[in-house]
């Protein structure tokens, strides 16, 4: 098993070195002529306004809180999803009901309006 | 000829038996084997979208019914020179930097970006006992990848410096955090029919029961809508919009070239793991006496026809907006999928515990039928309230439009 993780590790440096290689070798063959109006920021010429590094408001921050809480249910169902197969019935029964209660918040968040684009 | 059957590993095993007869010490012998194993597998998927590219662009110039790489007037031979000189037009295009952004974010996000996507080749199997690592936990680490390209999206909006690019990259990041949801839980389906997160027991538990295409259907179609925005395929495509001006969080990237790969690594990874996870992987006839034929045949042939159906959507689909693909993801796609486990959960402990595996997928297909009666009403339904309600809001819109004329 160690083997296994250990070439992750190889496949994890070798990925980056080429990844990175590709920008670093076209440096050495492209043109640099860099001139102030190229370096500006814009889109289409039209140039943007004030600084970008501000808070900015994500319209769906509810839906990110709402995300969080699934993942941590999904983390706790993954586990029962593994072992199903040597599992009682009860389980099965009790999993579902764990869900049903997820699905009700899950409804009680739509009816809030958690759910929606703010 | 009995070289060729088992192409591959004989390959590998005569490679560490060269390093063994040169008289390295073993731990070495293992560090070079792994390293060069390593870099054979990275470079498959930066070698294949070469030729995928060129693949989609004659799709695309048929489907859109126009002269482009189907013609031979264009791309040279069969079409053949077009990806070549838009990759060497890619590599020698100047390159410059935006004066005000961050510099290590603005470089290192499509690094990022193409590394996650080839990280997702290590655990996906190509052919019988051809795989990167059979890492006990194979899905659940292509799970958790996924975290890793919502960073690169972030990281190329944020270091950018640029409004439009932030902007982008957050309805981008809110699309791929909101298909992860669906995702886990139809994986969660399949690992629950399995017992087991590693990648070959997969392929393996398809050769007893059926496909998982056919024996759990609404798995895999939830599975396929929640891959489709990984590589921003329409209609889940605000990761980039590539029909406006704007493209997206790549912006104010003067190249592209490197998310384009990261794009086309990642739509072809995901149609492996849509063909590995439902359609039986390398699983074919011949297999057995003929093992390299599970490649170069039977996993090719799947993965292009699954690529090809990802195609189709996305070039006769017209684009969603973030909002509504939120909403599509949340308030169809989620319960969808919570109450595709509970029935199926049911329907595999109802049986009695000797029950073969052809009962337990006639069990589960029938599940599958169950909730199609239940879920098809029910959305007909909510149409039908969504057109009255419109219906009503323009009848009572009309008399005051008249009034102000």
């Amino acid at each position: 098993m160690l083997n296994q993780f250990a070439f992750i590790g190889f496949l994890l440096i070798v990925a980056l070195i080429l990844g990175a290689a590709t920008p670093i070798l076209a440096r050495l063959v492209r043109p640099q002529k860099a001139i102030p109006r190229k370096l500006e920021m814009d889109e289409c010429d039209m140039r943007t306004h004030g600084e970008t590094w501000v808070e900015f408001k994500a319209q769906y921050y509810t839906l990110v809180i709402v995300f969080l809480l699934f993942d941590v249910a999904a983390v706790f169902l993954l586990p029962w999803a593994l072992a199903y197969n040597t599992l009682e019935l009860y389980t099965a029964i009790e999993v579902i009901a764990f869900i049903l209660m997820l699905l009700g918040g899950l409804v009680y968040l739509w009816r809030k309006g958690a759910l929606e684009w703010l | 000829m009995e070289f060729l059957k088992d192409l591959i590993i004989n390959i590998g095993q005569w490679f560490v038996a060269l390093l063994a007869d040169a008289g390295l010490p073993d731990i070495w012998v293992q560090v070079i084997t792994l390293g060069v194993g390593a870099f054979t597998l990275a470079l498959v998927p930066l070698a294949t979208p070469f030729l995928l590219i060129l693949y989609e662009r004659k799709v695309v110039a048929r489907i859109a019914d126009r002269l482009g790489l189907n013609n031979s007037a264009y791309g040279g031979p069969y079409g053949l020179l077009q990806v070549p000189d838009d990759a060497i037009k890619m590599f020698t295009k100047e390159d410059s930097v935006p004066a005000t952004a961050d510099r290590w974010v603005f470089n290192s996000a499509p690094v990022v970006c193409v590394t996650v996507a080839v990280l997702i080749w290590g655990v996906i199997p190509l052919g019988p006992g051809v795989i990167g690592s059979d890492l006990s936990i194979g899905i659940f680490y292509i799970l958790s990848l996924g975290a890793g390209s919502v960073v690169a999206v972030l990281m190329a909006g944020w270091g950018s410096n640029n409004e439009y690019s932030l902007a982008a990259a957050l309805c981008g990041v809110a699309t791929l955090i909101s298909r992860e949801i669906p995702l886990v839980l139809s994986v969660m389906a399949v690992v629950m029919v399995v017992g087991s997160f590693s990648m070959p027991d997969i392929i393996a538990a398809q050769d007893q029961y059926a496909w998982f295409l056919f024996a759990m259907p609404w798995t895999a179609l939830i599975f396929l809508a929640s891959i489709l925005s990984e590589p921003g395929r329409r209609p889940f495509e605000t990761v980039k919009a590539d029909s406006e001006v704007v493209a997206g969080y790549f912006t104010a990237y003067s190249k592209f070239g490197m998310f384009y790969l990261a794009e086309f690594m990642n739509q072809l990874a995901m149609s492996i793991l849509f063909a590995t996870l439902f359609l039986g992987g390398w699983r074919g006839p011949f297999v057995e006496q003929i093992p390299i034929l599970g490649t170069v045949l039977w996993l090719a042939i799947k993965t292009l026809f699954v690529m090809s159906v990802i195609q189709l959507l996305h070039y006769s689909l017209p684009r969603l907006r973030t909002d509504q693909i939120l909403a599509v993801t949340w308030k169809f796609l989620t319960p969808l999928a919570l109450v595709n486990i509970c029935v199926l959960a049911l329907a595999g402990k109802t049986l009695p515990p000797n029950a073969g595996p052809w009962t337990r997928t006639l069990a589960f297909l029938a599940a599958n039928i169950g909730m199609t009666l239940v879920v098809l009403p029910i959305l007909a339904a909510r149409d039908r309230a969504a057109r009255r309600r419109q219906e009503q809001i323009r009848r009572a819109a009309q008399p005051s439009s008249r009034k102000h004329k």
